[in-house]
């Protein structure tokens, strides 16, 4: 099948990705209920939107 | 949003708002590119639909979808549009099809209603997969109705992927076990070409108008199911929701299955997933 990958995305679609996974992740990270594997992960998910 | 595109040319007739369910596209001697929910793309004098490169719509629509679900890494997707897309679907007789026994949840409704796997492959309608792309036609892949005819025992109406290897994706730590699908079915009526000069038709000239129907994405009788095992195992996916696989797996895999009694078009379906952490 055809595919699209987020780090294949460029330009204002990647940017506008990024802030919405970067929302999205921190909002866990400030989560007192949130396991530290959960916290981990997420700070992964956050690192990721800077890989260019 | 849909876009409409001429069937021949794949030149962009007209843009809008999808028909609410009920409501209808007429279709003769075209096709509807529907774009996913919540995605909004911009479609001008420049868009195309193919080739499908980056900057087609369908490319732009499904990358839209990985920013509207940030939390996904990859999105898998299917328009049928070419003879590469049908390429992706499994006609053979050999294909896996998901039965009573491999389903998670267990003892869905088409089971308890009696339904199984077509003895003879997925039963559906598709254009051609290799060769000359003569057959392939946009917005004519279909999930075949049940079919409670047969005295061996019901079969249901299956449209299934070929494997995908998941592994590229992530080379490190290949697989996944968290997907969402994204598919959009439809029906189809055609009506009567009339032209009469007699009776209660008398004095009516009318073509013959083939007329997409827009229908809820979930009818009861329609299943998704996703694999990620080559059709061992099969976890019924919902549209748009979240779907955690238990156990990850490259081997992914893809079915439709209609246990109802109208053929319903499948105009493209994508698969958002995440890499394993």
């Amino acid at each position: 099948m055809k595919s699209v990958s987020a780090k294949d995305l460029t330009g204002d679609v990647h940017r506008r990705w990024a802030q919405q996974r970067r929302e999205l992740y921190r909002s866990l990270l400030r989560d007192p209920r949130a396991s530290e594997a959960t916290k981990a992960q997420a700070k992964k998910k956050i690192e990721a939107t800077k890989e260019r | 949003m849909q876009v409409v595109a001429n069937i021949a040319s794949n030149q962009i007739v007209t843009t809008g708002y999808e028909p609410e369910v009920g409501g209808s596209t007429l279709v003769n001697g075209q096709y509807a590119l529907v774009i996913p929910p919540g995605v909004a793309i911009e479609v001008d004098g420049s868009s195309y639909i193919l080739p499908q490169n980056s900057g087609s719509i369908p490319v732009q629509a499904v990358a839209e979808l990985l920013v509207r679900f940030p939390m996904y890494d990859h999105v898998l997707y299917n328009y049928l549009l070419e003879d590469t897309d049908i390429a992706d679907i499994d006609v053979s007789g050999a294909a896996p099809q998901p039965t009573g026994a491999s389903v998670t949840p267990s003892s869905p409704a088409w089971f308890i209603s009696g339904f199984g796997p077509g003895p003879n492959g997925p039963r559906c309608q598709v254009g051609r997969g290799s060769g000359p792309p003569l057959g392939v036609a946009p917005g004519s892949v279909c999930i075949l109705p049940g079919n409670t005819n047969r005295t061996l025992g019901s079969t249901y109406g299956a449209l299934v992927t070929t494997t995908e290897d998941l592994t590229p994706f992530n080379p490190g730590n290949p697989g996944t076990d968290d997907v969402m699908m994204w598919w959009e079915v439809a029906t189809v009526t055609t009506s009567e070409d009339i032209v009469s000069g007699y009776g209660v038709t008398s004095g009516v000239n009318e073509p013959a108008r083939r007329q997409l129907q827009k229908i809820d994405q979930e009818p009861a009788t329609l299943f998704c199911y996703v694999s990620v095992d080559d059709g061992v195992t099969w976890f019924q996916a919902n549209y748009l929701e979240p779907l955690d696989l238990a156990v990850p797996g490259t081997d992914l895999r893809i079915a439709f299955i209609n246990s109802g009694t109208e053929k319903l078009y499948l105009l493209g379906f994508a698969m958002l997933f995440q890499d394993l952490p």
